[in-house]
């Protein structure tokens, strides 16, 4: 079904809205769904994938673990990242201000690849705002890895793997989330360094050309999907009665 | 000699805050009151004026490329638009509604018209694919070179007399179409991406309709002139020997209607930097004019405006008893305004600000409203310019690091007057607003009478205000400190919205409404006012607390008059006096 962005973002916000997520937590969750089909990450997919789950979690998601200032440690529970990652990158930036690097690991996280969503919104706060996460084979880890500028507009995108090509434990349920003011994030390791298969790197030049594209043509989205946002976007519609169609006529 | 063109570029800038001179801008708690609001008119910085000083200043080139109707009027129209840099068609489906099907409600499903403003040229095979869906609007599809889709119905009391009248060889009847000033009223004029349609970003980006509404006005002024085009075609079919066309003065005499309801209220809660910016340009304008000294010139040409106000007013009709009484009392104000002008002492260095003052003192809020948007007719030099800065960037990002202690400090400072409401007193929750089922729009039930509140929309800016602020002293008697506020939202995350939305309109002293839209007695005509005075609605006719019918373009350019000199003085039409042309 093609539809134009600005039809997917009310439609994803009502149907977080109709699943309980609270006030402002629906339009930042739903923001990083559009925010990945808008850019050719494939938003719509991934959350047509977990609505069922997404229903069955409970708020608040996060419970902290560890905390010494500039590190914390948030337990999810196996809970989705769209169930408050973006104040655990808000965090993050927030103990990058006090101690000069905030990190936060989001352990038992799932759907991490929404957080590539929100790290624009924290750059644009002038912070330079990283995030990493495994997905991928069972023992072979591919590590993905979002960065963005302060001030900068579209982050970069890299996933790779690291394992010198041997087999390595996959901690596929953590996600690390740096920010800092002081210096300028980049990826530690070059393209061509040895241990390291690079699988995909989006620039931020082609996320603006996805961007536009977008916003030009609008996006497919599966109808099965569209339908089940829409079943969820009614759960907080509310039938007329004679006498409430008198009195609400509109 | 023909006279070189001024190219009006429109785009956006983002969120701008013009100077404005000596005079300070009047306060959020005046300007953000709902009744003011409510009693807002069109001025200067109103849509349609935009458009039409753009349309008429660069020349655009509109013509019938097509005009396939039956002698009932069925059929296919299609205007093409040429602007300097780009080429647009509006296509218009004609066809038979069934007089039971008839509604200028926005819950019909069937209209006379139906019509699309697409980006470029159109084909046949396209016209029929817009065939297939336009006249369907929410149940078709439509794809982004589509970038308005609407719809409207023909006015019962004017359209068939008009045909009727002009067959016969007449002139239709002054009066009558001074009641109404209008043959079609839209229902609902569909941007933005809805339905498939263009996305704003890819409209923004064009020179001709980057400031907001331009494209949504510019295919209502097209209908308009569609409008006459097809009653007299209708005459002239019905009677080929006698009918004549509509008179010039006539055709720029009418406009087109619109019906708008409750749908247009969370447009406002939701779009606070886009209203911030609205009225932050108009107190500016406001503020630039009143920093003006008047001369004689300027003190004759504004007694000339009010007494064009009064006439204007004299002629506008209303059933709405409420309405009619504002009316009849801005009639008589605007006549005590003028006679206190015409004869007041006052030094005109402090002219006009004493014109403010005194119409604080002595006039309703209609009057002191009206007041203000003629004063702004009078130094467009220093007005029209700040058309350019009606866009805003909408984004609302939390300030995570912000002291808990900082965020009830500007609670108490720019909030005072949402924290003034009790929530414990019954009438301050008597209102719910909730979306229904039936249209998916948005309706106002009664808390503990009709079914729904526990579904509500967040529209409560009011109340989830004062409840942050509770939560917010709980968790500093808790805490015993100040903490940023996301270690206060990781704990109670519903508040992120509100606190958020605190965050950002703090800096933004005009995007919030200053009422609380629960209370008993809450009139939300009064929202749908404020927007429908910044698109350039005239002729305020309300069906009930809840809608109401306007009327856009009334007086405005005929697309024959493109070319000819414009005075852009059009907004406060008159009933034109044909003599002996009936």
């Amino acid at each position: 079904m093609h539809v134009s962005l600005n039809e997917f973002t009310p439609i994803c916000r009502r149907a977080l809205d109709g699943l309980g997520f609270p006030p402002g937590e629906f339009e930042d969750a739903a923001d990083m769904v559009v925010w990945l089909e808008q850019h050719g990450l494939g938003g719509a997919a991934l959350l047509g994938e977990i609505l069922p789950r997404l229903s069955g979690e409970r708020w608040p998601a996060l419970t902290r673990r560890y905390d010494d200032g500039g590190c914390v440690v948030l337990e999810m529970d196996h809970g989705s990242l769209l169930h408050g990652g973006s104040l655990a990158a808000d965090l993050a930036c927030i103990r990058a201000l006090e101690w000069g690097l905030g990190i936060v690991r989001l352990r038992g996280c799932r759907d991490c690849s929404f957080i590539l969503g929100y790290l624009p919104r924290c750059a644009r706060r002038s912070h330079h705002i990283a995030a990493f996460w495994c997905t991928g084979e069972p023992r072979r880890a591919v590590q993905n890895v979002g960065v963005a500028l302060a001030d900068e507009q579209l982050p970069v995108f890299h996933r790779f793997r690291a394992d010198g090509g041997g087999e390595q434990e996959a901690d596929t349920d953590t996600l690390t989330i740096m920010a800092t003011r002081d210096f300028a994030m980049l990826p530690a390791a070059s393209a061509d360094h040895p241990s390291i298969e690079r699988l995909e790197t989006v620039t931020a030049e082609e996320f603006n050309a996805r961007s536009r594209r977008a916003w030009d043509q609008g996006v497919d989205i599966d109808p099965q999907i569209w339908g089940e946002l829409k079943v969820l976007a009614q759960r907080k519609l509310v039938e007329a009665t004679a006498e409430s169609r008198a009195r609400g006529a509109g | 000699m023909v006279s070189r063109i001024r190219r009006t570029v429109s785009v956006q800038a983002d969120n701008p805050r013009p100077d404005t001179g000596r005079v300070p801008l009047r306060p959020a708690s005046e300007v953000m009151d709902l009744e003011r609001l409510g009693s807002l008119h069109p001025c200067r910085l109103s849509f349609i004026r935009t458009l039409m000083r753009k349309v008429m200043a660069e020349r655009w080139a509109i013509q019938r490329e097509r005009f396939d109707l039956d002698d009932n009027g069925y059929g296919t129209c299609i205007y093409r638009v040429a602007s300097p840099t780009r080429i647009y068609n509006l296509v218009i489906f004609s066809q038979y509604l069934d007089p039971d099907a008839r509604s200028d409600r926005v819950i019909a499903n069937a209209w006379d018209v139906a019509f699309a403003l697409c980006l470029g040229d159109v084909d046949d095979s396209y016209i029929e694919r817009l065939r297939e869906n336009v006249p369907r609007q929410e149940a078709g599809r439509c794809d982004p070179r589509v970038m308005v889709l609407s719809r409207a119905n023909r006015s019962l009391r004017n359209f068939d007399s008009t045909v009727e009248a002009l067959s016969r060889g007449h002139q239709p009847d002054a009066d009558q179409l001074a009641r109404v000033g209008y043959l079609y009223r839209t229902t609902a004029v569909y941007g933005n991406g809805k339905f498939g349609i263009a996305d704003y970003p890819r409209i923004r980006e064009l020179e001709d309709f980057g400031l907001p509404f331009s494209a949504q006005m510019f295919a209502v002024y097209l209908l308009r002139d569609f409008s006459i085009r097809q009653v007299e075609h209708i005459a002239r079919c019905r009677s080929p020997e006698t009918a004549v066309g509509l008179h010039p003065d006539l055709q720029r005499y009418l406009g087109i209607g619109n019906s708008t309801g409750l749908g247009m209220a969370p447009f406002l809660i939701n779009h606070p930097q886009l209203i911030n910016q609205w009225l932050l340009m108009r107190e500016s304008a406001l503020a630039r004019c009143l920093g003006e000294v008047p001369n004689r010139e300027t003190r004759e040409r504004m007694i000339g405006l009010i007494d064009h106000a009064i006439a204007h007013n004299a002629e506008t009709f209303t059933d709405d008893p409420r309405q009619s009484a504002c009316n009849a009392q801005l009639g008589a104000e605007l006549q005590e305004a003028r006679d206190w002008l015409a004869q007041t002492a006052i030094p005109e260095a402090m002219l006009w600000q004493a014109l403010l003052d005194w119409s604080r003192a002595y006039c309703s809020l209609e009057t002191q409203e009206l007041l203000n948007s003629l004063l702004l007719e009078l130094y467009p030099e220093r007005v029209d310019e700040l058309e350019q800065s009606m866009g805003a960037s909408e984004s609302q990002d939390l300030v995570p690091e912000m002291g808990t202690d900082d965020l009830l400090a500007r609670l108490r400072r720019d909030y005072d007057w949402a924290l003034n409401y009790d929530f414990d007193d019954a009438e301050q929750t008597h209102l719910f607003w909730y979306r229904s089922a039936e249209k998916e729009e948005p309706r106002l039930g009664e808390r503990g009478v009709d079914p729904g509140d526990e579904w509500e929309m967040g529209l409560d800016v009011a109340r989830q205000t004062r409840e942050l602020y509770d939560a917010l002293l709980d968790w500093r008697a808790t805490q015993e400190r100040s903490t940023p506020l996301v270690e206060f939202l990781l704990a109670h995350p519903r508040f992120k919205g509100i606190a958020r939305r605190v965050q950002t309109l703090s800096e933004h002293a005009f995007g919030d409404i200053r009422a609380n839209l629960l209370a008993q007695g809450t009139l939300p005509i009064h929202l749908l006012r404020c927007k429908l005075a910044f698109f350039g609605a005239t002729k305020f006719d309300p069906r009930s607390d809840r809608w109401v019918r306007i009327t856009l373009f009334q007086g405005a350019p005929r697309i024959e008059d493109i070319g000819q000199h414009f005075a852009d003085d059009w907004w406060m039409p008159l009933k034109p006096e044909l003599g002996g042309e009936r």
